[in-house]
C-alpha cells in the first residue's frame, strides 16, 4: 500500500470554500458526530469524518479521487447532529462537482445520466411488456411518454459531445 | 375540488405502479382530483444533481413549466423526485439569471416557468389539504390490532434547506395516520435512518446492509408491516428481506395509500395488492368490517 504525507495546507479548503456552499465546512473540528449518526458508515469503509479530516488538511487529490464522497446519499442526517453547523451533504456535493471538473467520475453514474439524456428517462431499458400490461391491469395508462428531445437539448447545452 | 398533475417520475410507474393507482384511488375518495402530467422528462435527482447544477435546473424546470401549462400544482409520490422537484424550484425562484436560462430552453415548446407552481409530495397534501378528522369520518373498515412501522424517506421528512414544512420538527403524519386507521404505530430505533436505496448505484452491498439493519430494528420493535410514501424506500424495504439474510419470515411492506385504501372500502384490486412482493395479508387481515 502505498502512504501518502498529508501535509497540512489551506489551499484545498480555499478552493472548495469558494464555491457555494462550501463556506461552512471551515467549522468542522471533526468530532465525529457526523459518522455516529450516518446510517451508511456503521461496519462500513464509509467515514464521513474521515472525508472531512483530509479535506480540513488539504489532502486535495486523494480525496478528489476517493468514491467515498460519491456514497453520501444526502439524507441530511448528520446535519442534523452537527453541532458546528456544517452542511457535509452540501460538501460532498462540491467535493463531486470538483471531481467532475477533473473528470473523475463513477462509471454508475456515467451510465445514469447517459440513459437520462438519451431516453429522457431513466428506466426504458427496464420497462418491459409485463410491466405495461400490469399498468394496464391497474387502469393506468401504459404508455409512458418522455420527452428526449429536451433531455437532448440539455446534454448539448451544458456537456462535451464525448461524454 | 383540489387538483393535482402527478410527476409520475422513473421508477414508480415500473417498479410499482401499484403505488401509482393506490395514490389515485386515495386522493380521489377523498375528494382530490389526480391527473397524469404526460410527455415529461427525468427530474434528475442525484445523477444530473451531481454532475451539473445548470443541467440539473433545467429539467426539474420544464417539470414546473409543464404543470403551469396545465394550471395546477405537482403531486410527486416518490421521495427523491419531490426533493428534486422543490429544490428546483426553490433555486429557480431565488435565481433570476438561472431561471431566464431556462426559460430560454423552454421557450422552443412555448413552456414558460413563472414561480407560480407548488411541488407536494402525497405527505404534504395530507398534512395540508385533508385533516385527521375528517380521514377518520370517511374510514368504513379501520384496522384492529395490528401494529406498524412508519418509515418516512429522507427526502420527504428532512428539513434541509427549508423545502419541507416540518419545521424542524420530526414528521408525524404517517403515524398519525396509521392511527386514525385504527392501526397501532410502533416507535423502533433507526425510525429516521435512510433506507439505503439511493446507494444501489455505487454499492449494492453496502444499500442492503442499511436496509437489513432497519428491517432488523423495526422486527425488534415488534411491528408487523412497514408502511412506507416512498417507491424507492418500499422497494429497497422489500428487497433486501429476499436476499434470505433474514431468515424466513418476512414484514410486508405497504405504501400508505395501499395502506388506507382497504379502510376506505377500496377494493384491493384497484390498489394493486397482489402485485406487491411480500403478501400484505398479515396486514388485510385485521380489517374490521364487511368487505365485499
Amino acid at each position: 500500500m502505498v502512504r501518502t504525507r498529508l501535509i497540512p495546507s489551506s489551499s484545498f479548503i480555499q478552493e472548495l470554500t469558494t464555491l457555494a456552499k462550501g463556506r461552512l465546512l471551515e467549522n468542522c473540528v471533526a468530532c465525529g458526530m457526523c459518522t455516529a449518526r450516518c446510517a451508511v458508515a456503521a461496519g462500513t469503509h464509509y467515514n464521513p469524518r474521515q472525508i472531512m479530516q483530509k479535506i480540513l488538511v488539504g489532502a486535495r487529490e486523494p480525496v478528489l479521487h476517493s468514491e467515498q464522497p460519491w456514497v453520501c446519499k444526502t439524507c441530511h442526517q448528520c446535519e442534523d447532529t452537527c453541532q458546528y453547523g456544517v452542511r457535509l451533504a452540501d460538501v460532498f456535493r462540491v467535493v463531486r462537482s470538483l471531481a467532475i471538473r477533473e473528470n473523475i467520475i463513477p462509471a454508475s453514474f456515467q451510465k445514469a445520466a447517459d440513459a437520462i439524456f438519451s431516453d429522457g428517462w431513466l428506466m426504458k431499458d427496464a420497462y418491459s411488456d409485463f410491466i405495461a400490461d400490469e399498468r394496464k391491469e391497474l387502469g393506468l395508462s401504459s404508455r409512458l411518454s418522455h420527452n428526449k428531445r429536451y433531455t437532448r437539448d440539455v446534454r448539448s447545452m451544458y456537456f462535451e459531445e464525448d461524454g | 375540488m383540489k387538483e393535482y398533475v402527478l410527476f409520475r417520475g422513473c421508477v414508480t410507474p415500473v417498479r410499482l405502479p401499484a403505488y401509482e393507482a393506490a395514490t389515485i384511488a386515495v386522493l380521489e375518495k377523498l375528494g382530490i382530483n389526480i391527473s397524469p402530467l404526460n410527455n415529461t422528462n427525468c427530474c434528475g435527482a442525484q445523477y444530473i444533481e451531481s454532475l451539473n447544477e445548470n443541467a440539473f435546473l433545467a429539467l426539474g424546470g420544464r417539470i414546473l413549466a409543464l404543470a403551469e401549462n396545465e394550471g395546477k400544482d405537482i403531486l410527486a409520490i416518490c421521495g427523491a423526485c419531490a426533493g428534486s422537484l422543490k429544490h428546483v424550484k426553490m433555486l429557480l425562484d431565488r435565481r433570476k439569471r438561472a431561471r431566464a436560462d431556462v426559460n430560454s430552453l423552454l421557450d422552443r415548446d412555448g413552456l414558460q416557468y413563472t414561480r407560480k407552481v407548488e411541488v407536494k409530495h402525497l405527505l404534504d397534501v395530507f398534512e395540508q389539504d385533508l385533516t385527521l378528522s375528517s380521514l377518520e369520518s370517511a374510514i368504513t373498515n379501520p384496522y384492529t390490532n395490528i401494529r406498524l412501522a412508519a418509515h418516512y424517506g429522507c427526502h420527504v421528512s428532512r428539513p434541509f434547506d427549508d423545502m419541507n414544512s416540518t419545521s424542524g420538527k420530526v414528521p408525524t403524519i404517517i403515524d398519525s395516520i396509521i392511527r386514525v386507521a385504527g392501526g397501532w404505530p410502533v416507535k423502533y430505533e433507526g425510525k429516521f435512518r435512510c433506507c439505503g436505496a439511493p446507494l444501489l448505484a455505487m454499492d449494492d452491498k453496502l444499500a442492503s446492509k442499511v436496509g437489513i439493519e432497519k428491517i432488523r430494528s423495526i422486527k425488534e420493535a415488534g411491528a408487523e408491516g412497514i408502511v412506507t410514501a416512498c417507491a424507492y424506500c418500499n422497494i429497497q424495504l422489500s428487497q433486501v428481506q429476499l436476499g434470505g439474510r433474514l431468515g424466513k419470515s418476512r414484514m410486508p411492506v405497504i405504501t400508505l395509500p395501499q395502506f388506507l385504501g382497504p379502510s376506505l372500502g377500496i377494493l384491493d384490486e384497484e390498489l394493486g395488492m397482489h402485485m406487491n412482493r411480500i403478501s400484505p395479508s398479515r396486514i388485510l387481515e385485521s380489517l374490521t368490517g364487511v368487505r365485499y
